[in-house]
C-alpha cells in the first residue's frame, strides 16, 4: 500500500531525500534495493542525499559504527546506477538542520518527501514531525506537498501527522487574572551572543546568527539565522524572567496563528542561559512607514485603493479576535509592529511583548492608550480585551483616514493632549459638524465612510463607549462588500463630500475636477457646478487650503477665538490689556490694548474710573440712560466727561 | 514668491499627517569661527541634514530650522519640507548675540507650533541646539528665562553644545534642559560630524517614540563627545 503510495509520489516529481537514519536500519538494504531503487529506475529519478548525511556517515565510518557499512553499501550500490545526486546547499553541522533548512526554503517550490527513521515520539522535536510541522506554520499558502516515510519491518511506510489530536489536547486557553506579577527580575547573563554565534534551542539544535535585520531596538537585535529562521536576541538588562516566563508559555500551550510571529524555541547561549527565542520571519512593510506616510504609501502600494485598505483593517482585526480566543493581550498595538506584504498577507511582529496571564505587556503608544490609562506605567496594570479594542480601532481609524489618527484636530497639540472624546472633529450624526476638523481631504474621506462604520468610531472616540470587536470585523466586512459592489467610492483620497443621489444612491466621480494654482487637484460637485451657473458665479480657482490662506499672520485669539494679526501676541488687542484700578469704587476693571490704541489715536487721557462709575457721571449729566456696552462708555467718555 | 512659499508650507502639513518634531539649529557664526571651524560646522549641518533624509521616519517627521548669530541673528533656513531645503553658506564674523539667537529660534519653534496646531497636525515638543564657541556679547537673561520657563515645562529640549574649550560653559549651563543641565562638547571642529551623527540618531529615536514619554538617546560619550556637568 504505501510502496503504492511512494511510487505515485516519485512519479509526480517529488524530492525525494534520505537522512542517515533511514539508512542504517537493519532492514535498509533490503527495503532500498527491493522497493525503492526499482521505483525509482523505472521513472528515471533519483534520490538526494544532503552532503551533511554523508560527512555523517563518514564520521560514523571513522567510529567503525556497526551499521555503517550498511549505509555505505547503500549508497555505493545505488551510486552504480546514477540513482542519487548529493546536494551541498546547506553544508551544516548536523544533518537535521540541513534538511530542515532544505525542506523550509524548497517547500515553495516542489513537492518534497523525506525518507527518515527519526521519528520517536518519546523526545520532543523528532524530524519526522518537524519536517510535517513545515506544512502548518506561516504563509502555508503557497507550500507544496510534504510527506515522510520511514523503514520498518522490511517495508516502506509513510509517517502520518498526528500531531493535530496531540495539538488540540496540548492547546490550552490562557487565564486572565486581573492583577500583574511585578516581581520582574534580571537574569544576568554572562555572555549575550551575536553575529556569528552558534545557540541552541529547547530542542537541542543549533542555530547560527548570519546578521542583524533592522537595527538594535530598545530591548535588543533580531538576527537571520542559518536554520531560516529569525532569532531575537535580548540585551544584557532585558534578559529577565518574565520575558523568559512568557516565551515558555506560549511555546508549551502551542498556540500558532498564521503569520502571527509567536515564539517558537526559547535561545540559550553556550552556558546555557537564556538570551531570546526563535521565530519565524516576517514579510513586508510596516504600516507606519508605507500606508501612514502618503509619498511611500503611493511608493511602496501604487495601486492600492479602498478595497485594500479595508482588507488589510478587516484582516486584522481578524487576527487580534482569534489571539482573543486564546485570551493573548496584544497590548502594544502600533503601527510599527504590524507588517503588510499584501492586503491578505500581514504579519505581526514583536510578539514576546504581549500580554500573558499575569506578565504585563510593559510597552504601549500613547496614541493607542485608553485616556484613562494615561499616566500608569505599562508594567503596573493589566490590560484587557477593551484595550486592545481600542488601539486597533485607531489602527484602523488611521487606515480609513490614512496615516490620521483620530483626535488630531485644528486647534490641538501634542498627541497626548488632544486625546479628549470632545476633541474628535468628525461629524456623528448627533447635530454637531466638523468640530475643529483638520485641514485637507480628511473631511472628504470621513463623509465618504459608511454610516455604520463612522457610527463606531463615534461610539468608541467620542462618547468613549465601549465596542466589540465583532462589530468592527461586521461592518468592515460590510464596507468591503459594498466596495466590491461599487456602492462606495474606492478612491483612497476622495476629492469631494459624499454624493448621494435622489434614490439614496452613492455617486462616484459625479463632480468637475479643477487644477488650484498650487498644484492640488481639488473638486466641486456637479450639483454645485449647476447652482454656480444659475447664479452666474465663476467656479473657484483655489483648492479649500489655498482658501484659507488670506494671510499668513492672522491668527486666532486664544481666548475669544476672533481672528486678529499681531506677530507677537497671542491675546487679540481686546483681550489684551491690564486691570486699573477705580479711582472712584475701588474696583479693578479691564483697559484693553484696544480701548488704549483708541485714546492714543484720538489723544485723549486714559481713564481712571471704571465704566460703571463713568457712566453714573454721564447718567447724572444726561437723563437718558447710556447702552451698557464698551465702546459706548468710551464715546460717552469722550463726549459728556 | 512669499506667498507660494507660505502655500507649500501649509500643503506639506495638510497632506502628511505624520506627528512632527521642529527643530532648531541656533549657531554661532561669530568672527571666531571663522576659517575651519566654519567649514566644518557647515559640513557637519550638511551631514545631518543627509542622515535625517535617509532615515524613512526622520524624513517624514522631523522639520528643521537654521537660525545664525553673530551682531546680529538671522533665520537663515525656515522650516519646510527636507527635500526643498539647501543649506545656505555660512561666513563667520562679528560679535556673538546668543541671546537674540536663541530668542529668534524660540520665536520661529512657536510659529510652526502655532501651524500644526492650526492644520490639526500633531507634534513632539521641539528641540533646540544651541551651538557656540565664545562668550555672549548681548544680554542673554531674558532668553534663559524662556528658555527655562519653557524646559520646566517640558515643552522644549535644548542641547547646548561647546565648541572647543574657550566657549562659555557656565552660560550654557544655564540654558541647558538636560539633566543636571549637562552641556555637550565637541572637542573641535574635526568631531562636527560625530556630534550631529549623535544628534541625527537622537532625533530619528524620537521620532519613532511616544509623544511624552522619556527617550533614551545614544550616548553622546560613544560619539568624541565630553559632557559638562
Amino acid at each position: 500500500m504505501n510502496e503504492n503510495t511512494f511510487e505515485k509520489l516519485v512519479e509526480k516529481d517529488y524530492k525525494i531525500f534520505v537522512d542517515t537514519s533511514s539508512l542504517m536500519q537493519k532492514d535498509s538494504e533490503n527495503v532500498f534495493f527491493r522497493v525503492i531503487a526499482p521505483i525509482l529506475y523505472k521513472h528515471k529519478k533519483r534520490l538526494i542525499v544532503p552532503k551533511s548525511v554523508l560527512n555523517e556517515i563518514s564520521k560514523h565510518n571513522y567510529t567503525n559504527h556497526p551499521n555503517i557499512k550498511l549505509a555505505n553499501n547503500i549508497l555505493n550500490e545505488l551510486g552504480k546506477y546514477n540513482l542519487y545526486g548529493i546536494n551541498s546547499k546547506f553544508d551544516e553541522e548536523f544533518a537535521d538542520n540541513a534538511i530542515t533548512s532544505q525542506f523550509h526554503s524548497l517547500r515553495l517550490k516542489y513537492n518534497l518527501c523525506l525518507i527518515t527513521n527519526d521519528n520517536s515520539y518519546k523526545k520532543d522535536g523528532n524530524l519526522s514531525q518537524d519536517i510535517l510541522d513545515l506544512k502548518k506554520s506561516r504563509s502555508s499558502d503557497g507550500i507544496k506537498d510534504i510527506r515522510v516515510f520511514f523503514i520498518k519491518d522490511n517495508n516502506l511506510k509513510e509517517f502520518m501527522d498526528n500531531t493535530q489530536v496531540k495539538n488540540f489536547n496540548k492547546k490550552k486557553i490562557f487565564r486572565l487574572p486581573t492583577q500583574p506579577n511585578k516581581n520582574d527580575t534580571q537574569l544576568n547573563p554572562k555572555e549575550i551572543p551575536t553575529i556569528g554565534s552558534i545557540v541552541t534551542d529547547n530542542q537541542g539544535k543549533k542555530h547560527k546568527l548570519l546578521k542583524q535585520i533592522g537595527r538594535t531596538g530598545g530591548e535588543g537585535s533580531v538576527y537571520l539565522t542559518n536554520t531560516n529562521y529569525i532569532c531575537k536576541i535580548y540585551k544584557q538588562e532585558k534578559v529577565t524572567l518574565f520575558r523568559k516566563e512568557k516565551i515558555k508559555r506560549l511555546i508549551t500551550n502551542n498556540i500558532k496563528v498564521k503569520n502571527i510571529c509567536l515564539p517558537e524555541f526559547i535561545v540559550y547561549n553556550n552556558r546555557k542561559e537564556f538570551v531570546g527565542y526563535i521565530m519565524s520571519q516576517a514579510d513586508g512593510h510596516e504600516i507606519k512607514t508605507s500606508i501612514f506616510i502618503p509619498p511611500l504609501f503611493k511608493q511602496k502600494f501604487p495601486h492600492w485603493n479602498r478595497l485594500h485598505l479595508a482588507k488589510v483593517a478587516f484582516n486584522i482585526l481578524k487576527k487580534v479576535e482569534e489571539l482573543h480566543s486564546y485570551n493573548i493581550i496584544l497590548g502594544d498595538i502600533n503601527p510599527s509592529n504590524i507588517l503588510i506584504k499584501d492586503e491578505n498577507n500581514i504579519f505581526f511582529i514583536d510578539t514576546d511583548s504581549f500580554q500573558i496571564e499575569e506578565y504585563p505587556c510593559s510597552v504601549g503608544m500613547v496614541a493607542y492608550t485608553k485616556k484613562e490609562r494615561h499616566g500608569q506605567r505599562y508594567e503596573n496594570y493589566l490590560r484587557d480585551k477593551d484595550d486592545d479594542i481600542f488601539a486597533v480601532s485607531v489602527l484602523v481609524f488611521q487606515l480609513m483616514l490614512p496615516g490620521k489618527l483620530p483626535y488630531s484636530f485644528s486647534g490641538g497639540g501634542s498627541e497626548k493632549e488632544n486625546m479628549n472624546p470632545k476633541n474628535f472633529p468628525y461629524k456623528c450624526y448627533d447635530g454637531d459638524g466638523y468640530t475643529n476638523a483638520p485641514d485637507g481631504q480628511w473631511i472628504y474621506i470621513w463623509s465618504n465612510l459608511p454610516r455604520n462604520l463612522k457610527l463606531l468610531f463615534c461610539k468608541i472616540f467620542k462618547k468613549s463607549e465601549k465596542i466589540l470587536i465583532n462589530e468592527l470585523i461586521k461592518e468592515m466586512q460590510n464596507y468591503i462588500y459594498q466596495l466590491n459592489k461599487g456602492f462606495q467610492s474606492t478612491e483612497v483620497f476622495p476629492l469631494t463630500h459624499k454624493q448621494i443621489n435622489e434614490e439614496g444612491k452613492v455617486l462616484k466621480n459625479d463632480f468637475k475636477e479643477l487644477n488650484c494654482a498650487c498644484g492640488r487637484k481639488f473638486a466641486i460637485p456637479n450639483k454645485k457646478v449647476e447652482e454656480f451657473k444659475i447664479k452666474g458665479w465663476k467656479l473657484p480657482t483655489k483648492c479649500e487650503v489655498c482658501r484659507k490662506i488670506k494671510d499668513p499672520d492672522l491668527k486666532k485669539c486664544t481666548k475669544c477665538n476672533k481672528q486678529f494679526k499681531d506677530k507677537h501676541n497671542n491675546l487679540c488687542q481686546n483681550c489684551r490689556g491690564k486691570n486699573i484700578s477705580c479711582s472712584s469704587c475701588y474696583k479693578t476693571f479691564f483697559f484693553s490694548d484696544g480701548e488704549k490704541k483708541f485714546y492714543d489715536k484720538k489723544n485723549l487721557s486714559y481713564p481712571k474710573k471704571c465704566e460703571e462709575c463713568r457712566n453714573n457721571k454721564s447718567n447724572s449729566n444726561n437723563t437718558k440712560a447710556q447702552p451698557n456696552i464698551s465702546l459706548g462708555s468710551i464715546l460717552g467718555s469722550i463726549f459728556k466727561w | 514668491m512669499a506667498q507660494n512659499l507660505m502655500i507649500l508650507r501649509q500643503q506639506d502639513l495638510v497632506s502628511n499627517p505624520t506627528t512632527r518634531l521642529p527643530v532648531c539649529l541656533c549657531l554661532d557664526v561669530s568672527g571666531s569661527m571663522h576659517g575651519k571651524p566654519i567649514e566644518e560646522l557647515r559640513k557637519g549641518v550638511q551631514y545631518f541634514f543627509e542622515a535625517i533624509k535617509s532615515d524613512e521616519i526622520a524624513r517624514y517627521s522631523v522639520e528643521l530650522s537654521i537660525v545664525v548669530f553673530q551682531s546680529n541673528v538671522t533665520t537663515i533656513l525656515d522650516f519646510a519640507n527636507i527635500d526643498r531645503q539647501r543649506i545656505p553658506s555660512l561666513t563667520a564674523s562679528g560679535l556673538t548675540s546668543m541671546g537674540a539667537g536663541v530668542e529668534l529660534a524660540l520665536d520661529i519653534l512657536e510659529k510652526r507650533k502655532s501651524e500644526y496646531s492650526a492644520k490639526g497636525v500633531d507634534y513632539y515638543q521641539p528641540w533646540m541646539v544651541l551651538m557656540t564657541d565664545g562668550y555672549p556679547t548681548d544680554n542673554t537673561s531674558n532668553a534663559i528665562n524662556k528658555v527655562n520657563r519653557l524646559g520646566n515645562n517640558k515643552k522644549l529640549t535644548l542641547f547646548p553644545v561647546a565648541i572647543g574649550n574657550s566657549a562659555d560653559i557656565s552660560i550654557l549651563k544655564e540654558f541647558s534642559t538636560m539633566n543636571q543641565n549637562a552641556v555637550l562638547k565637541v572637542k573641535s571642529a574635526q568631531y562636527f560630524k560625530d556630534f550631529f551623527e549623535w544628534l541625527s540618531q537622537s532625533v530619528a529615536m524620537v521620532s519613532q517614540s511616544i509623544p511624552g514619554e522619556k527617550i533614551t538617546a545614544p550616548n553622546p560619550r560613544d560619539f568624541n563627545l565630553e559632557i559638562e556637568l
